[in-house]
């Protein structure tokens, strides 16, 4: 807090010297200069970790020696908004003291607050208390000049799952953000198993009320996806901090990882194209009928890409009937046998 | 230092630069309200505010010259001529809300899309002015709408919500093949297990029901205003993890072969059987929900009660089996 109030002080940039008459843990006759320069130096970095956009300014050598925080990029600009309903309002009030009066005016349409609002409710109900607690602390300055409100809309997002440990959220967030190699334990439910796993994190997705890392795992040479709320005491490889441990491909797009996908579209299977015919009087298949693509020599139908068919037969024996494989004959055999073995359970009563 | 006190460090500053641009306006304010938009305690604040203008031996504290602090029971007072204005949002907090736009601007329709994209800009705008991959950590959200109509639908709520307008809902019930008018008072939306619910007061059934979005196929919002009760408690119509408003007398019993139960007993509380298999139980709000529930997971699930839903799935299997 010394530090940064003794750079908005001044309007141009100063030295370390210059700040350690501002600062009193600098000027600390107990220490060496040495000692004084490197807490500095952390200081300077941890503030600029926080968000302090504290600049570095070199000299005529080209060399750093002085240092300055501007105040137009470190206030928040003045809130109106748009249009400004009375005259009075249209003046922002600038309170005096140093940097105050050259903060621009930000003019917010009141349907962009409402969105802002929308959005950080969105994240909250994301179950990531870091995001969450950067949206709700966002939202609080946005609302110092003018309200940011949703308008009422209440709405809730429920989540049967457990949510995930936040100390694994956090570390996972570091390794991400430092692009450092991260160990964790696993539980794999396919195999009901625990194992160790080092994998290099390029992203979290949130998806289907689950997070999810999207990470390169160096043994199987390829991206994988893991259930967050499934790793436990993770750890960020701690050699060489400040070095980043691999880089990730430029033409990596975090996006295509948080599409919705239905289980019969992962998997290294070879894709298949499944024509479907839904009884569209049927309440449960109409919001099915969204999915796939037309099919334009059969009206009525839908076309699938399906990797893996068990999964595929499975989502359309849900349809009782009112969804039915037309084509490949292979998938209309698997889709009858299912429903064979389905009717079997039921022979005896339980 | 060690991370620990990093941290508390940073959450202290991170405080104090809320809480001052708030107190310095030579006023005294209640400290209660102060320590509640600051989203602490008022013994936090209080420690906070006075590491301020107190020299400590060692740890966090600081001297800030300038600053003048008063506080008695109920009150606060700051006096100081630096931040006076909050500090423009940090990279974390631009990528949060970044990432929370992000993720309905994919969901709404063209026209809110084009909303949220304005609201990103105005964000950016207000961020400071460090490079914003120091501190955002790369994450993104899926969408939450499987198809354009239900977020066109979705969008027509929120605004009737909002406005505390009527709506008519075309609706298909899950035993009615053709869809049905519903006049519906909307109270609030909930998203659980994949999908989206309104929850609203409905003249028809004249009681308070749930109408999932993906058998909403019209919504008409109306002029007329919706009756809202004032003390309309949104939570309260959610059961065990879903909007259960509908009454429900009957239960639905299912048991899950050892197959899946691990993922059965990752989303419920459920029954484990010596066989290995788990046993689930469900409020049994409609027929055809259940019967769909249980075909999705072929022969690994059976309906143990009622026998209603027994002979249900029966005969659905038995038609695809006579199917040509």
């Amino acid at each position: 807090m010394d530090l940064i109030a003794a750079l908005l002080r001044v309007h141009f940039p100063v030295s370390f010297e210059q700040l350690s008459a501002d600062v009193p843990a600098y000027a600390n006759a107990d220490q060496s200069p040495d000692a004084r320069m490197r807490m500095f130096e952390r200081d300077k970095d941890e503030l600029r970790a926080l968000g302090v956009p504290i600049e570095s300014v070199a000299d005529e050598d080209g060399a750093i020696s002085r240092y300055r925080l501007r105040s137009r990029s470190f206030y928040l600009p003045y809130m109106q908004l748009t249009p400004p309903a009375p005259a009075a309002a249209a003046a922002p009030h600038r309170p005096r003291g140093p940097g105050y009066q050259a903060l621009p005016v930000l003019a917010f349409e009141p349907d962009e607050l409402a969105m802002i609002a929308r959005a950080a409710n969105r994240v909250q109900q994301m179950r990531h208390p870091t995001l969450a607690a950067d949206a709700a602390t966002a939202v609080r300055k946005l609302a110092f000049d003018i309200p940011v409100m949703d308008g009422g809309v209440r709405e809730i997002m429920l989540s049967p799952f457990r949510g995930p440990d936040p100390e694994v959220l956090d570390v996972l967030d570091q390794a991400v953000r430092r692009r450092k190699r991260v160990e964790f334990d696993y539980r794999s439910l396919e195999r009901n198993a625990h194992a160790q796993r080092s994998v290099e994190p390029y992203g979290l997705v949130f998806l289907s009320s689950q997070w999810y890392l999207v990470a390169r795992d160096p043994q199987a040479d390829g991206l994988r996806h893991f259930r967050v709320s499934r790793i436990s005491s993770a750890t960020v490889n701690a050699s060489r901090p400040q070095t980043p441990d691999f880089d990730v491909p430029e033409d990596f797009d975090l996006w295509s990882h948080a599409e919705s996908r239905r289980a019969w579209e992962l998997g290294d299977g070879d894709a298949i194209s499944v024509t479907v015919r839904f009884d569209s009087s049927g309440t449960y298949a109409a919001g099915a009928t969204a999915l796939g693509e037309s099919d334009p020599d059969e009206p009525g139908c839908r076309r699938f890409v399906v990797r893996r068919v068990d999964a595929f037969v499975r989502w359309l024996l849900s349809f009782g009937g009112a969804a039915q494989p037309l084509t490949p004959e292979p998938i209309v055999v698997a889709w009858r046998e299912l429903a064979r073995r389905t009717i079997e359970r039921y022979a005896v009563a339980p | 230092m060690s991370a620990r006190t990093t941290d508390d460090a940073a959450s202290q500053l991170r405080r104090l630069l809320i809480a001052i641009p708030t107190l310095a306006d030579d006023q005294p304010h209640p400290i209660a309200d102060v320590a509640a938009l600051v989203g602490v305690d008022v013994d936090t604040l209080a420690r906070d505010l006075r590491t301020l203008v107190t020299r400590f031996e060692d740890g966090p504290g600081g001297f800030m010259e300038g600053v003048r602090l008063a506080f008695d029971k109920n009150t606060v007072q700051l006096e100081s001529t630096l931040f006076r204005r909050p500090m423009g949002l940090t990279p974390s907090e631009l990528g949060a809300l970044e990432l929370g736009l992000a993720a309905l601007a994919r969901e709404l329709p063209p026209h809110e899309a084009a909303v949220a994209e304005r609201a990103r800009g105005r964000v950016v705008e207000a961020s400071t002015g460090l490079a914003p991959e120091v501190a955002r950590v790369p994450a993104l959200a899926g969408t939450l709408v499987t198809s354009e109509q239900d977020g066109l639908h979705l969008s027509q709520l929120r605004t009737a919500i909002a406005g505390h307008r009527k709506v008519t809902l075309q609706y298909m019930s899950g035993s009615s093949a053709a869809g049905a008018d519903r006049s519906v008072h909307p109270y609030g939306l909930v998203h659980a297990r994949g999908h989206w619910y309104l929850i609203g007061y409905c003249d028809r059934a004249m009681s308070i029901r749930i109408f999932r979005l993906d058998r909403i196929t019209d919504v008409t919002v109306l002029d007329a205003e919706a009756n809202i009760p004032p003390n309309m408690d949104l939570e309260a119509t959610l059961h065990d993890g879903m909007p259960l408003v509908n009454s429900a007398e009957e239960v639905l019993r299912v048991q899950y072969s050892a197959a899946i139960a691990r993922w059965i007993a990752e989303q419920q509380a459920v029954d484990a059987q010596p066989d290995g298999s788990v046993i689930a139980e469900y409020p049994l709000l409609d027929d055809e929900w259940a019967v769909r529930h249980v075909l999705q997971y072929g022969p690994d699930a059976e309906v143990l009660e009622p026998a209603r839903i027994r002979t249900m799935v029966c005969e659905r299997l038995a038609a695809i089996l006579a199917s040509a």
